[in-house]
């Protein structure tokens, strides 16, 4: 193995790792006893020079300008402009989320607090990157561990260690269940590297193989069944974890699910076999997600019960099985997570002076304290709903479109996917009842005796966040092709 | 010049005043919004004339074709197209340097007004969708600017909408024209469905313009069945006859609108559009139609100007009227004869519009032209620009318009008699009416309450330079491009020239005959009957029938909306009830059920009162997750 090549390839990686020392050291040594707020932004800033650094090296990478290895020999990296894209991505919404987790702050373990988030970044990275069984297992462990972690920070709240309690542990199980699962598929093809897993047969140990899969990488992307943590740790981690959580780690489970899924392209019988158990997957989602939502008061409870559902309309992509259908659900999740963060870090800002997790009535009259808060935000439910000109729209419109054509020659409705299609489209109708009826809070309400809720001062960073998210939510609408074509590589 | 470079221009050319149109909407101060807008045109107008000289170096039939990809669907994919070639390079050219006198001249116009930052931002926008239409090689695009200057139009036609008259013009502008946009949209839709593309022109040579459209709709041949839906789309926009009522109603926006929008060149679009789509008009066979319509509204339409007093509406008739020569011109002499007099048109008529605004200006607001008179000395400058731009309208002799309704004659003559001597009729018509206005406007003593005044340099600069334009384009230019755009053979003949020599000064000599020595303002008007007054009754023809039929309709439409009410609030208390148990039933009730464990736990635990309840869930929430197991394993091996 040549380790200059492998040095080169993971110098992102690297100055992050850098980055995360420097900023647990600095806060160790030089920072004792100083000023929480001193140490939350020193924390960020150095948190931020790493992410900001490694995303500098990985563009030049995708831009072809640094000589890089296509791969490793057992596929544990695999560096193409698809990858790398994601992984950019990925690190730039970690740089996101760093200015609204200073905003607010929840614990005295700095430090670790961001290097908490500078790992889960690292993790997801590799996760979107690595085509091999152990390596993304392993690292979509850091992720989760990680996650765990943060959710429990804020220790004077009692129900945050709760719901980091039910986090890990049904976290457990689920890696379980996907342990179980990546040993019956390395059992079954005697193979770790999932690029040269081809011609599989269909077998009972296979399907068996995938069902375990789907569960763990179920608990991930929050699919009903598997869902019921989500609820109580999206509304009870601190906001910007809980964003993180919804969206990160969200395209880091997709992105397996589809590497996973990848060998049983050219496995009909296979396929046919798992198809129905996603179907069913992506029918419970749905209804769960989006019935679940319907009367929802909290709104981080909300936005959990949304994830739900979008996890339920991305597998209507995921069923497709083909190549339009893959790049139409990394779409979707990207779309959603941009959104999803968004919506979280408008919650962030709004509530960080609120002392309590925040009620939609909350919301109230938000117009008039904070017009571009206000404006943000219903770009970003407005996407999630699946409204064009946003991206969300084309979203969906691409998922749904990938999964109708998957079966072209479909005589009646049932033959393809237009029963799930339509469902898909229905549950979207009913979806915009309560992303309204949030919107309706922040846009026409006016605010309960006269004093809408006002943030504190929003800050640069967090508006450049804010800002560079709604933008990408508008431009992804707008303009898909640049980002697609990316993709496609 | 390099593709690349070319590109470049192309996409900056519609990009500059879409910029200045964001950048403005947020700006409050009206002149410093005028600055960026003025700026954005001026690098625009730059872009636009490289890319005409550009463009006139191409020989026939080459083009250059761009493509940025938008969206792809499957199979197919839609880009932003943008194709250059002399038609384009002409009229980008036209657009963005009259664009760019209007909106000088509007820095003036506007100076007192409130709002004038906003109005900057909308001619913006207006000047960015008009240039994505001129430069779109695919009839989406082009539909999509369409609908963009159709906004924009709308909202500066009620830009002062505290009038009500200005508020409703607006809407009936927007929903008329969106008559004819139902035509083009579903002609889009034909044409898509016909060629499986809606890129006009492309290397390849598989544009929908480059196809060999065979094959019939309903019998007919589907060339002369898209042709004519894209020409209903033309028939709203350039508001020809049965159409055109929204055109003299939208003179209520400020009167640089009434010039750019209305005179020079949204309402071309119309024109344009037969022009940029011409070979399925060839194939289809439907050119003598364009041509009809085209005379018949030339003719109605001056008619009516005869009998009017509002000086902007006489100008909109006007306007009406000369787009309808324009159709003529594309109807029996090709797209170079249309595209010529929608040039020199677009010169004079917005030179007769900012002139009229100065006048309007000048005599405080009064738009009246029988409360003017005595305009010719307080108002110089003006006065000399307003009879330049009359004479071009007249075509007299060796202005700009002469050379391009001659042209428009000798197609007529050539091949279409009968549509000939309306065309000649109407041209006879439009010099009455408006040496009636002149007369009307500058000789004799002011008859309004207050002294008029000459307009400041800002709007009078521009009607120098839009004047000279008037006078000596059509020489110039009558060459060139006669030459580069495509157009059909015929002779020119002496009594085609003698004819058109006629009716102008034949329609100047009976104004003079008619109006000399007249009352003016005083005496009844002895060409201003009833039915030119009452504009042929269009507008209470129009409410008598389609505005009965919209009662019924709306009538209709109420019953069913309360039906629909009904039916929503039933869905609506059935969401409500399945939500009430998802989120109070399904969640916990159904793990409560499920979960022994956890009720047990939460029996036991009854007694401590520190123990919150939801921990006992624990085990009952981990439980789900082997049965969703399970009962994934049964669904795929056992059912």
């Amino acid at each position: 193995m040549d380790y200059q090549q492998l040095l080169l390839a993971l110098l992102p990686d690297l100055l992050v790792v850098i980055a995360l020392f420097i900023a647990l050291g600095v806060d160790y040594s030089r920072l004792r006893g100083s000023a929480l707020a001193k140490r939350y932004q020193v924390a960020c800033q150095i948190s931020a020079a790493g992410l900001i650094a490694g995303l500098a090296v990985l563009l030049l990478q995708i831009a072809g300008t640094m000589p890089l290895m296509k791969s490793t020999a057992d596929g544990q990296l695999v560096l193409n402009t698809g990858t790398l894209t994601l992984k950019a991505l990925l690190y730039a919404m970690g740089l996101g989320v760093l200015p609204l987790a200073k905003r607010d702050p929840i614990t005295p373990q700095v430090s670790e607090y961001f290097a908490l988030l500078l790992l889960a970044t690292l993790g997801m990275g590799f996760v979107v990157t690595s085509r091999n069984l152990l390596g993304a297992f392993v690292a979509l462990e850091l992720v989760s561990l990680s996650l765990y972690a943060m959710t429990v920070l804020n220790q004077a709240k009692r129900a945050s260690a709760e719901a980091a309690l039910k986090y890990l542990t049904f976290g457990a199980v689920s890696s379980g269940f996907l342990l179980f699962g990546l040993s019956y598929l390395y059992g079954a093809t005697g193979k770790l590297d999932l690029t040269q897993m081809t011609g599989l047969q269909h077998s009972p140990m296979l399907v068996l193989a995938y069902l375990l899969i789907f569960v763990g990488l179920g608990f991930k992307l929050a699919l009903a069944p598997f869902h019921l943590w989500a609820p109580d740790v999206y509304q009870n981690a601190p906001t910007p974890v809980a964003g993180w959580i919804g969206s990160g780690s969200k395209i880091a489970a997709a992105a397996l699910l589809l590497a996973l899924l990848q060998p049983v392209f050219d496995a009909p019988k296979l396929k046919a076999a798992l198809i129905p158990a996603l179907a069913a997957l992506a029918v419970l989602s749905m209804v769960v997600g989006n019935l679940g939502a319907l009367r929802q008061t909290n709104l981080k409870r909300l936005l959990a019960y949304s994830a739900i559902a979008n996890a339920g309309y991305l597998l209507v992509g995921v069923v497709a099985f083909s190549a339009a259908g893959n790049a139409s659900v990394i779409f979707y999740i990207v779309v959603y997570s941009l959104a999803s963060l968004g919506a979280f870090g408008v919650v962030a800002v709004l509530t960080d002076k609120l002392g309590r997790e925040a009620e939609i009535s909350d919301f109230n009259g938000c117009w008039n304290t904070s017009p571009g808060l206000a404006v943000a935000f219903l770009v970003f439910l407005l996407s999630m709903a699946g409204i064009p000109p946003l991206a969300g729209f084309l979203g969906k419109f691409y998922l749904f479109f990938a999964a109708i054509e998957a079966v072209p020659e479909a005589a009646t409705w049932v033959d393809g996917f237009y029963w799930l299609v339509a469902f898909a489209l229905i549950m979207s109708v009913v979806s915009l009842y309560y992303y309204l009826r949030v919107l309706k809070a922040f846009l026409v309400v006016p605010a309960d005796n006269g004093a809408a809720i006002a943030p504190s001062k929003i800050g640069w960073a967090t508006g450049i966040t804010l800002c560079s998210l709604a933008l990408a939510v508008m431009a992804l609408g707008l303009w898909p092709e640049p980002f697609l074509g990316l993709l496609k590589n | 010049m390099s593709t690349t470079t070319l590109t470049l221009i192309l996409t900056l050319i519609p990009l500059l005043p879409l910029l200045a149109a964001t950048l403005t909407c947020g700006l409050q101060n009206g002149r410093r919004a005028a600055a960026v807008a003025i700026v954005a045109m001026l690098g625009s107008c730059g872009l636009a004339i490289a890319a005409l000289i550009e463009s006139w170096g191409m020989s026939e039939a080459q083009r250059y074709t761009n493509d940025i990809p938008w969206l792809t669907v499957g199979e197919t994919s839609i880009s932003f197209d943008f194709v250059l070639d002399p038609l384009t390079g002409v009229m980008a050219a036209m657009v963005t340097f009259i664009g760019l006198l209007i909106f000088i001249y509007s820095a003036g116009y506007m100076k007192d007004d409130q709002r004038m930052a906003r109005f900057f931002c909308y001619l913006s926008l207006f000047a960015a969708g008009m240039l994505g239409l001129v430069l779109a090689n695919s009839l989406l695009l082009l539909f999509m600017c369409w609908e963009i200057v159709g906004v924009a139009s709308y909202l500066l036609i009620s830009f002062w909408n505290h009038k009500p008259e200005a508020a409703a013009a607006g809407k009936k502008a927007f929903i008329v024209t969106r008559i004819g946009d139902i035509g083009f949209l579903i002609g889009i839709l034909l044409a898509f469905k016909t060629t499986g593309t809606l890129t006009l022109y492309n290397e390849a040579g598989s544009g929908m313009l480059q196809q060999d459209l065979t094959g019939t709709v309903f019998g007919i041949s589907v060339a002369a069945v898209i042709s004519l839906l894209l020409f209903m789309g033309a028939v709203g926009k350039s508001g020809q006859l049965p159409l055109h009522v929204w055109l003299p109603d939208a003179m209520e926006g400020p009167t640089p609108v009434s010039a750019l929008i209305h005179a020079a060149t949204m309402v071309a679009a119309g024109v344009f559009l037969v022009a940029r789509t011409f070979p399925l008009f060839e194939v289809g066979g439907t050119l003598p139609v364009v041509a009809w319509v085209g005379a018949i509204t030339a003719l109605v339409a001056a008619f009516i100007a005869l009998g009017q007093y509002d000086l902007k509406r006489i100008l909109a008739y006007s306007t009406v009227s000369q787009l309808g020569l324009m159709m003529v011109g594309l109807g029996v002499g090709g797209v170079s004869v249309g595209m010529f007099h929608l040039l020199t048109h677009a010169f004079f008529k917005a030179l007769l519009f900012l002139g009229a605004g100065s006048i309007i200006h000048g005599c405080h607001e009064e738009q009246d032209i029988r409360k003017m008179g005595g305009l010719a000395k307080p108002m110089p400058v003006t006065t000399i620009a307003y009879l330049c731009g009359t004479l071009a309208l007249v075509a007299f002799p060796f202005t700009s318009g002469f050379f391009s309704k001659d042209e428009i004659l000798a197609g007529a003559w050539a091949t279409n008699q009968p549509v000939f001597w309306i065309a000649a009729a109407a041209s006879l018509l439009t010099a009455l009416y408006m040496t009636r206005q002149c007369l009307y406007v500058f000789p004799g003593v002011h008859r309004g309450e207050h002294t008029p005044h000459e307009s400041p340099r800002i709007m009078t600069v521009p009607l120098v330079i839009l004047a000279l334009f008037a006078l000596g384009l059509g020489g110039l230019a009558k060459g060139t491009i006669l030459d580069k755009l495509p157009h059909l053979d015929y002779e020119h003949t002496t009594i085609v020239l003698a004819v058109s020599i006629a009716v102008a000064l034949g329609g100047i000599a009976l104004g003079w005959l008619i109006y000399r020595g007249r009352a003016l303002g005083q005496a009844a008007d002895p060409l201003a009957v009833t039915p030119l007054v009452r504009k042929l009754w269009f507008d209470e023809l129009y409410a008598a029938t389609v505005g009965r039929l919209w009662a019924l309709a709306i009538v209709i439409a109420e019953q069913l909306n309360e039906l629909l009410l009904f039916i929503r609030d039933l869905a609506v208390l059935l969401a409500d009830r399945i939500g009430n148990a998802f989120a109070v039933g399904g969640d916990r009730k159904l793990i409560d059920t499920l979960a022994f464990d956890g009720m047990c736990n939460r029996l036991r635990s009854a007694g401590h009162a520190v123990t919150r309840p939801q921990n006992g869930f624990l085990p009952g929430y981990l439980r789900l997750i082997a049965l969703g197991a399970v009962a994934l394993g049964i669904l795929v091996f056992w059912l």
